[in-house]
């Protein structure tokens, strides 16, 4: 079961804010996506290898060549805010 | 520090020598300004995917074999997650289960063997600039391709583990994996150590030590934290397990008050990268890049060329230097000149270029015919000198230099003796002294002749005819 705790706690991994209100019933849907995944744990598969892809015979490589990047100011421009040519965030310090 | 172990693990992170980044082609030029190499890739845009650069492999997979690694056949790549803005996917490509490398070892040049825990590629993250409102980001850095080496807790001494940094520079360097300048943030460094009771089976609480800028910063701060340390256990404090900044200015390590939130990085497999296989291949052509490694040349070069161990390390520092030697020696079969002329004035012009070795044109058979003609008294120390200035930097012929700027030696007696005279003449005083049994007054008489003579005499002949001249005229 996942209690208020550890909801608080993956919303705080994951940078999102979520209400007093939401907490119960976050924790309830948490606790059921985890019910389900006990549920997959019960299948035997020792001899199985994990797959994380197809076509793993085949290594996709790029070669070492710079080419030309994308206008900085291009970027930028999508940035919610700018200084010069940065980025400009909140003051952090960890 | 007797009742106590001393552990310490050292974590390396240096950026491989690629010219385009990790997983995309932005340029991994130095000092390009600011956010001019970024792309939709490296700035994590949704919907763009990753490409491996086969260099960061291939360079990964030379590193691993110069540490003596077991590699690994198939390697593949994880998402360790956080969010900092100088990571804008909000998450590092990196390996965690299947790095590249395992259980390596480097050996210091004393014998004692430093296990590596283990080499694994990553992307680098970006810079931040704080200010007293803010914080700029410059994302050029982010995506550059590391390589993470991760040693065993095997070292015991702060000198110890300056050793190991060291060597480590040198393979890399040898390799043509990495450049390793610190100051470029090439190569960074942090270090875990701990403090434990001597014949204490369990490890104790372990500190990790961040924002060393030297070797000798990794020295001092492991040293002050191991006092630390020691002070805190005598007085029965309890250690914390924490990061501890250190602070250069002062000499001192201060705690990184973090957050009570543990670390959680929830790795897991990269879904946008395919796993890659080591091929055989792979790991025979970077083989071939390895070559000779620093301690063995040490080795050989201490055994073949009557050389000291001071000289030895030295020229053995740098490999381009080591190459120059070896190939002037086989030019001018006399290696303890060669040396000599290499640590001293060779190195000595070097160290005032701008751009230091990068500007050094001279090839080793012209510099091993300075040398000879030095030796065989064509050429005395000033001109010699003076005709190595002239090709340093330009690789002009040497026999063209001494005959233009007319360097060659003045040994013959009659020329000389002519000097001789003059000088006697213009310097009663010293002449005087030397008459009277101040044999060093003559050293002043010949430093003039090398003035008249525009430092062209050769000094041992002109001491010869002035000692005569002064006999004979009683």
């Amino acid at each position: 079961m996942i209690d208020r705790k550890t909801v608080e706690h993956v919303a705080l991994l994951a940078r999102i804010q979520i209400g007093e209100d939401q907490k119960d019933y976050l924790g309830t849907q948490l606790s059921k996506i985890l019910e389900y995944i006990d549920k997959l744990k019960k299948l035997d598969v020792k001899k199985v290898e994990p797959m994380r892809g197809l076509h793993v015979d085949q290594n996709v490589f790029r070669k070492d060549q710079p080419c030309q990047c994308l206008d900085t100011d291009r970027i930028l421009n999508n940035a919610p805010s700018k200084k010069e040519n940065y980025f400009k965030v909140p003051k952090v310090i960890e | 520090m007797n009742k106590y172990d001393i552990v310490i693990g050292l974590e390396v992170h240096v950026q491989l020598k690629t010219d385009s980044k990790i997983f995309c082609s932005c340029s991994t030029q130095f000092e390009a300004p600011p956010n001019t190499n970024i792309c939709p890739v490296c700035c994590g845009y949704p919907g763009v995917l990753p490409v491996f650069n086969q260099k960061a492999l291939d360079l990964g997979v030379r590193v691993g074999l110069a540490l003596n690694c077991q590699m690994n056949e198939k390697i593949y790549f994880e998402r360790k997650n956080y969010f900092y803005p100088d990571l804008p996917k909000n998450y590092q490509i990196s390996q965690y289960k299947m790095p590249l490398g395992e259980n390596g070892k480097l050996q210091l040049p004393g014998g004692k063997k430093i296990g590596i825990k283990r080499v694994h590629l990553e992307e680098d993250a970006g810079k931040l600039i704080h200010s007293i409102n803010h914080s700029l980001v410059d994302l050029n850095r982010t995506g550059i391709p590391l390589l993470e080496i991760v040693s065993e807790p095997d070292i015991e001494s702060a000198q110890e583990a300056f050793d190991y940094l060291t060597q480590l520079k040198l393979i890399l360097q040898y390799i043509g994996a990495s450049e390793c300048e610190m100051e470029k943030g090439l190569l960074r460094c942090d270090a875990n150590i701990s403090l434990k009771p001597k014949q204490a089976k369990e490890l104790g609480v372990k500190v990790e030590l961040k924002n060393m800028n030297s070797f000798r910063g990794v020295r001092d701060a492991l040293s002050y934290e191991a006092k630390r340390q020691e002070k805190a256990l005598e007085e029965n404090e309890r250690i914390v397990q924490e990061t501890r900044l250190w602070d250069e200015a002062e000499q001192i390590s201060v705690s990184m008050r973090s957050k009570e939130e543990a670390h959680d990085y929830r790795y897991f497999p990269e879904p946008d990268l395919l796993d890659f296989k080591v091929s055989k291949d792979c790991i025979e052509s970077q083989k071939d890049f390895v070559g000779e490694l620093p301690l063995k040349k040490r080795k050989r070069f201490l055994e073949s060329y009557g050389l000291s161990e001071k000289e030895v390390d030295i020229i053995i520092s740098n490999l381009s230097i080591a190459d120059f030697f070896e190939e002037s020696c086989k030019e001018f079969n006399e290696p303890k000149k060669i040396a000599n002329w290499i640590l001293g004035p060779f190195l000595e012009q070097v160290n005032s270029l701008a751009d230091k070795l990068n500007e050094v044109k001279i090839t080793a058979p012209n510099f091993a015919k300075i040398v000879k003609l030095f030796c065989e008294g064509k050429l005395n120390n000033l001109t010699a000198k003076r005709v190595l200035s002239l090709a340093l930097t330009t690789n002009r012929d040497i026999d063209e230099i001494i005959e233009k700027e007319g360097l060659v030696q003045v040994s013959s007696e009659d020329e000389l003796g002519c000097f001789a005279k003059e000088v006697i003449k213009e310097n009663p005083k010293p002449v005087g002294q030397y008459k009277e049994g101040k044999e060093q007054a003559i050293m002043f008489l010949v430093g003039q002749m090398m003035k008249k003579t525009k430092g062209k005499a050769n000094p041992k002949i002109a001491r010869q005819i002035l000692e005569k001249i002064l006999k004979e005229s009683g």
